[in-house]
């Protein structure tokens, strides 16, 4: 069942395994709820206006591990921020959030 | 829709990452007491430094009391970076002063997240949030008396002994 959807992805909730599946474009990645909980803390702590200077994106991409290194992902500035839209949507989607605003720690 | 998340989750999203935040001001705050009981014992404030490491235990301890929130709830807590903790202090003053400011800050910080929790209906995280408001009182009073006790004590021959002497009763208390 289709939680919420973006330019480049989307997350499906399975209920009979319990299980979300986010699906990029070249992959898609089951997650139980904390793995969600964890992709979301890894993508909102991402400093996206530091991805066009860092050296750890020279070529315009991320390289991310998701849920605890058994994921590897490579994502452009453009598929982050787009993974952000998607996160936002889907967690006011699932009642969790009234807000399509992100909160900064 | 079945609703697995909110099966997972019993607070609301934001409330989980406001009080993420709130665990690094408190890692922070226990930090900033640790230093300031450094200063202390380096400076001859030996009850001072006794009265610090209390302080920064209890800011531990309110530090763990959300983070065990955040698990009991299904959250996800994140164990907090600390950096720029300040060890120069021009006085005992200025120690208690600079303690003063982390405490309001802490309150402050905490009555956003009421706010936040009750415009977004989050009930258990408004609730729970309780305990901490009228802990901010009782911390606030605490170092307020002790900078009374200064100003009324004074710096110059003998007082800063006294001063040092004074401060147990608020260990105690």
């Amino acid at each position: 069942m289709l939680v919420a959807n973006s330019r480049f992805c989307s997350l499906h909730q399975d209920t009979k395994s319990r299980a979300f599946h986010l699906n990029l474009e070249h992959k898609s990645i089951p997650l139980r709820f904390c793995e969600l909980l964890a992709v979301r803390e890894k993508i909102f702590s991402l400093e996206i206006a530091s991805l066009f200077y860092e050296e750890s994106c020279p070529h315009n991409f991320k390289i991310l591990t998701l849920c605890n290194q058994q994921h590897l992902v490579l994502l452009t500035i453009e598929e982050i921020v787009d993974l952000r839209e998607l996160l936002l949507r889907a967690f006011v989607s699932m009642g969790l959030s009234s807000t399509q605003e992100s909160v900064c720690i | 829709m079945n609703d697995i998340a909110r099966q997972q989750l019993s607070i609301q999203i934001e409330s989980m990452d406001l009080l993420n935040g709130q665990i690094k001001t408190e890692a922070h705050a226990s930090a900033a007491y640790l230093a300031m009981a450094s200063w202390c014992e380096q400076n001859g404030f030996f009850t001072g430094a006794k009265f610090f490491f209390k302080q920064s235990d209890e800011e531990r301890g309110h530090m763990m009391k959300i983070f065990n929130f955040l698990i009991d709830t299904g959250g996800s807590p994140i164990s907090p970076e600390i950096s720029g903790i300040n060890h120069e202090f021009s006085s005992i003053k200025d120690v208690f002063e600079s303690a003063l400011q982390h405490e309001v800050k802490v309150t402050e910080s905490i009555k956003n997240i009421v706010k936040k929790a009750r415009a977004s209906v989050d009930i258990t995280t408004e609730r729970f949030l309780d305990w901490f408001v009228l802990e901010q009182v009782e911390e606030e009073n605490t170092i307020r008396d002790i900078l009374d006790m200064i100003e009324l004590t004074g710096m110059e021959g003998v007082g800063k002994q006294i001063i040092d002497n004074n401060i147990e009763k608020w260990i105690e208390e």
